[in-house]
């Protein structure tokens, strides 16, 4: 004999209705933490998407741009998906912000380092990590300082050269008290281009199990001279999204490009 | 994903074989969880048979490392192939385990912080 208390197919229907209004908003409200357009930088060519692969997103970009200061940017991919990995991604980016933003003088590492602190018993508790692209970009200098905590793909194409990836200098945030990053220089000269993805990109797979994989995002990125930040995030979105149909997507996917320019 | 456990000497030896990805991560999840109950505990996982790795496979050897520490233990990988050694080197995770060329020198670095407990 069932012991369960019956309920109604109106009450299922309503529950159900309630709780996707209830994401529907929550996605909203994640939406809205994303940059709606790029700050304008003397001599750079910015843009940046994130596609979540289901209603929330564990991914997150943003950009922090002053008067007088550099700009900083960072990239972020709360390691999951869903629900649990979407909770977490608006904290870390918050305290990514206002590292960024209340340090007296932020540099990328130490963004990261204050960060990892901050993140490391809640990460650890919910069994999870965050990897992170932190850099901050001198328009007068065309330099660009950066560090990088455990984040995968981050792609260097300098102007009629070859891409190349740079890798992480430290470890993912939440995983140890330590994170090794350190800050890292790089001159970016007309042409040159930064791309900073999430692994939703490369780990994309198809129906017959294979990834679009870092090879070919290389060789995709190479082909990109001469674009727009925005038509070059767009061809990748599109590339992998042929790639993989009629699979849905299933990973979030962030694309960030910094492109220098002749101005 | 094919999980297998066994023994060398005091060196529990997780052998997985398939790609450690989304997809089969809550199944190694719940090996590792089972490996690194007891206390001591010293774990091996071999890689040799994972062609591919993501980051939640990533997240579930965090996972696995975490408790081995927790219960005093040692938790090494060993036999990584080309694209799995490539994903630890682009994110830094080298840096957090210990990653063996071969099993026998895993079980030789796992046995003897055993005999020093």
């Amino acid at each position: 004999m069932n012991s369960f208390p019956l309920v109604s197919q109106e009450q299922v229907l309503s529950d159900l209705a309630r709780l996707q209004t209830e994401m529907d908003l929550a996605r909203r409200v994640q939406f809205s933490l994303f940059p709606k357009i790029p700050p304008s930088i003397p001599g750079l060519d910015l843009w940046g998407v994130s596609r979540p692969a289901s209603t929330l997103s564990g991914d997150f970009y943003d950009f922090i741009a002053r008067p007088n200061q550099p700009l900083t940017f960072f990239v972020g991919d709360v390691c999951g998906m869903g629900l649990p990995a979407a909770l977490l991604m608006p904290m870390a980016r918050a305290i990514l912000r206002a590292e960024a933003n209340t340090q007296p003088a932020p540099t990328p590492k130490s963004i990261l380092q204050s960060a990892n602190l901050i993140l490391l018993d809640d990460l650890v508790e919910a069994e999870m990590f965050v990897t992170a692209f932190v850099s901050q970009y001198d328009p007068s200098s065309r330099e660009l300082l950066y560090a990088n905590a455990g984040h995968s793909p981050v792609i260097y194409c300098p102007a009629g050269g070859r891409t190349q990836l740079l890798k992480a200098d430290g470890t993912a945030l939440g995983v140890l008290r330590e994170c090794f990053s350190f800050d890292q220089r790089l001159l970016l000269n007309p042409g040159d281009m930064l791309i900073v993805a999430t692994d939703g990109l490369n780990e994309a797979r198809n129906s017959r199990c294979e990834h679009f994989g870092v090879a070919r995002l290389l060789n995709l990125a190479q082909r990109q001279a001469g674009r727009s930040a925005v038509e070059i995030s767009s061809s990748l979105i599109q590339e992998i999204r042929d790639f993989c149909a009629p699979e849905p997507q299933a990973d979030d996917q962030t694309v960030v490009i910094l492109r220098c320019t002749d101005e | 994903m094919n999980v297998k456990t066994r023994f060398v000497d005091n060196v529990i030896i997780l052998d997985l074989e398939g790609s450690l990805d989304r997809l089969s991560a809550l199944q190694v999840r719940q090996a590792v969880i089972d490996v690194t109950k007891e206390q001591p505990v010293h774990v091996v996982v071999n890689l040799k048979g994972v062609d591919r790795m993501d980051s939640s496979g990533l997240s579930v050897l965090v996972l696995g490392l975490r408790r081995a520490r927790e219960n005093q233990g040692n938790f090494c990988l060993c036999s990584l192939q080309s694209p799995v050694r490539m994903i630890f080197e682009l994110t830094r995770f080298d840096k957090v385990f210990e990653i063996f060329i071969n099993e026998e020198d895993a079980v030789l670095a796992a046995a003897s912080q055993y005999q020093s407990l």
